[in-house]
This record gives structure tokens, C-alpha cells and sequence, in this order.
């Protein structure tokens, strides 16, 4: 079964990082991705605004993590853009549709709904808030600047095979795996 | 403070083909959004739009080589993404998800107007070639003739000549012109350009 790895967001916030991140993270778990924001009538915000910026989120993410240089090809990703308040809409999208892992953007999330889904066991990863990325600027340092950026990331409720798949390499899994389970 | 120097992308394209891989990302962020917005003026829909763009990026990139320069490589890309669109609509349109004679009318139009610019950049640069290795003479006619749009009175003055002198003269630069053009479509540009050396 595929794993649907669910990213919510929204375009008042620079989401490029959380964005690529999570793109990267189920193209290693061979997974899904679904992303998810609300498009609020009153904010004047339309539907193309939020391709437009997805656009540009996409471009970072395939320039910055290496894609086309290692020729593998971006993962697709399952929109779901609905109308509404965001967070309302959001729990209600996730009570029918649980994802195997949520993304969470901590700076779009208040942390009483971030603690609400790791009490419930769903599995979680935290992001940090990402203002202004520094983009690595070596070839070697941007392809492992998903597997560097996980030390920030918070983790809940993850399975460890979440480790064994995400990486190729078994001595930076090894690390990896020996500092979260500190 | 280091400032970097944005590339062309004409020298990102020398690059990609010399295996600098990393300017792959490079021409992909700066022409994803373009090739979305261009996608989604054909197909209307931005979730189909998001995609197409990156098959119809992704499709160029494994074809780059054979780009050949005669136009910019963003209306080489943009033909590539408008074609890539066309074929979708046409799925789309086979398999009954929105079929309308509409739909279908502008499927068509589209394919027209497609191979329309293409045939007309290829034409366009294989004459603008042809026309510069012409004797200067030859040459100066027809430039003042067919792209500064000079009347033949208006050519007799400048070069005083007769009226029949410019007609033939003009006639027979055409005809110069013809010919090469001809072995150009048939035989090879190179080999039309070492008639005129």
C-alpha cells in the first residue's frame, strides 16, 4: 500500500523548505504526496495564486535537493486545495483521510493541535520554522541536505523501518538512527 | 560581498551539455513557473497545468540536444510545452472526460498555430542565413526591399538605378536566393551556404 505522506500549508507563509522537504520525503518512502491549503474567500486569495506559489516552491525544491543531476524525477503530488478557514477545514480533511505521516509547519500549527495528534499516535514530523534557507552551495552538501535537515525535525510516533527507508547509505543511517533514539 | 553572476541561458544549456548537471536546476526553477502559466492558458486547469509543465519540462531537458539555437531556447521550450498540452488535451478529449467541439477546435487551432511558429522560426533562420552569405550587393536589395519595405521608386533613388534595373536586379537576387533554398531544404543548410562561398 503506498504511504501518503500529508504536507499542509499556506501561501502567507514561505513554505518552499517545508515544501522540498517533504516532496524529498516521500520520493525516499516511495510514497505519496498530498498536500493540502484552503483558499479563503474573504482574503481575496485565489486558486491560481496558490499554483503560482506551488510553482515556485516546486522549482526550489528541484534545483536545491538534486534532482535532475542525480536523474531522478520529482515526485507527484496530490492536490487538495478546498475552501474554507484553514484549520477547521484541515482537522476535518485529516479525521477522514488519516495520512500514514503528517508534515507539520510548527509556525503555521498552534501547539495544542500539534500535541493533540502525537497523543492521538499519529505519526508526526514537526518542521521547524525556516525563515530564508541557506542553500548549501556544494553539490555534495545539497544532496544531503534532507537527511541534514532531520536533526531539526521532530519526530512523534515514527516506526523505525521510517529510518531505513528514507536512506541508502547505512552509515548515515546508523548516525541517524542512534541520535533519535537518544 | 560575492555576487553571482546569472548565467544565460544559452551558457546553462553549453553547460547542461557539457555534463554540468547542476545547471539542469538551474534552467528548471527559472522557466517552471513560465511553462505553468503557459500550460495552464491552454488547458484552463491549474491542477492539470502543474503537472503538464513537468513532464513538458522534464521532456525538453532529454531532448536538449537537439535544440538547435535557431530561436531562443524559451520559444523552443514554450513550442515543446504548447505541443506536450495539445496531446493532453486530445487524450483527454479521446477518452470522453471533457469532450466538446470546442474543446476540440481549439486542439486543432493550437496544433495549426504549433507547427505554424516552428516551420515559420526554422524558415526565418535558414533564409536569414542563406541571405547573409549572398554577395553584398544582393544582399543590400533584398534587405531594403523585403525587411525595411522599400518601394521599387524608392530603391531607384537610392541606388540610381532604372526601374527595370532594380526589378531585374531583385528578380534575379530572388532567384539566387530560391535556388539555394531549395538544396538547403533538401540537402542541408551546409551544403547550401558552400554554394554561396
Amino acid at each position: 500500500m503506498t504511504k501518503t505522506i500529508l504536507y499542509p500549508f499556506r501561501i502567507d507563509h514561505d513554505f518552499r523548505m517545508g515544501y522540498a522537504w517533504s516532496a524529498e520525503l516521500a520520493r525516499r518512502l516511495r510514497g505519496r504526496l498530498s498536500l493540502f491549503t484552503t483558499v479563503a474567500e474573504s482574503s481575496g486569495e485565489s486558486l491560481e495564486e496558490v499554483y503560482h506559489a506551488l510553482a515556485d516552491a516546486q522549482g526550489f525544491y528541484v534545483k536545491n535537493f538534486q534532482l535532475l543531476q542525480l536523474r531522478l524525477k520529482p515526485v507527484r503530488s496530490e492536490r487538495n486545495f478546498l475552501k474554507g478557514d484553514f484549520l477547521p477545514t484541515f482537522r476535518d480533511f485529516v479525521s477522514r483521510d488519516l495520512p500514514h505521516i503528517l508534515v507539520l509547519p510548527s509556525p503555521i500549527f498552534p501547539s495544542d493541535v500539534i500535541k493533540e495528534y502525537i497523543a492521538a499516535g499519529q505519526p508526526l514530523a514537526v518542521l521547524p520554522s525556516i525563515q530564508n534557507p541557506e542553500i548549501p552551495t556544494t553539490r555534495r552538501d545539497r544532496s544531503q541536505w534532507f537527511i541534514g535537515m532531520l536533526k531539526d525535525v521532530a519526530l512523534y510516533n515514527v516506526p523505525a523501518s521510517f529510518f531505513v527507508t528514507i536512506s541508502e547509505d547505512q552509515g548515515l543511517f546508523n548516525s541517524i538512527a542512534a541520535f533519535f533514539r537518544k | 560581498m560575492k555576487t553571482e553572476v546569472r548565467k544565460s541561458d544559452e551558457e546553462l544549456i553549453t553547460a547542461i551539455l557539457a555534463n554540468d548537471t547542476d545547471a539542469l536546476g538551474e534552467l528548471y526553477n527559472r522557466y517552471y513557473k513560465k511553462v505553468f502559466q503557459k500550460c495552464l492558458s491552454l488547458v484552463k486547469d491549474p491542477d492539470e497545468a502543474f503537472d503538464l509543465a513537468q513532464e513538458a519540462l522534464l521532456k525538453a531537458f532529454d531532448h536538449l540536444k537537439n535544440f538547435r539555437k535557431d530561436s531562443s531556447f524559451s520559444t523552443w521550450l514554450y513550442i515543446i510545452a504548447h505541443r506536450h498540452c495539445l496531446l493532453a488535451l486530445r487524450k483527454k478529449n479521446k477518452n470522453g472526460v471533457q469532450s466538446t467541439e470546442a474543446l476540440d477546435e481549439e486542439a486543432d487551432r493550437l496544433a495549426e498555430n504549433t507547427d505554424e511558429v516552428e516551420h515559420r522560426i526554422e524558415s526565418e533562420a535558414i533564409m536569414f542565413s542563406l541571405i547573409n552569405q549572398l554577395p553584398e550587393a544582393d544582399k543590400e536589395l533584398l534587405f531594403l526591399k523585403y525587411r525595411e519595405g522599400e518601394s521599387i521608386e524608392a530603391l531607384q533613388q537610392k541606388l540610381q538605378l532604372s526601374t527595370s534595373a532594380i526589378k531585374m536586379r531583385l528578380k534575379r537576387s530572388k532567384e539566387k536566393l530560391n535556388n539555394v533554398y531549395v538544396v538547403a531544404l533538401s540537402v542541408g543548410l551546409a551544403e547550401a551556404l558552400a554554394m554561396l562561398a
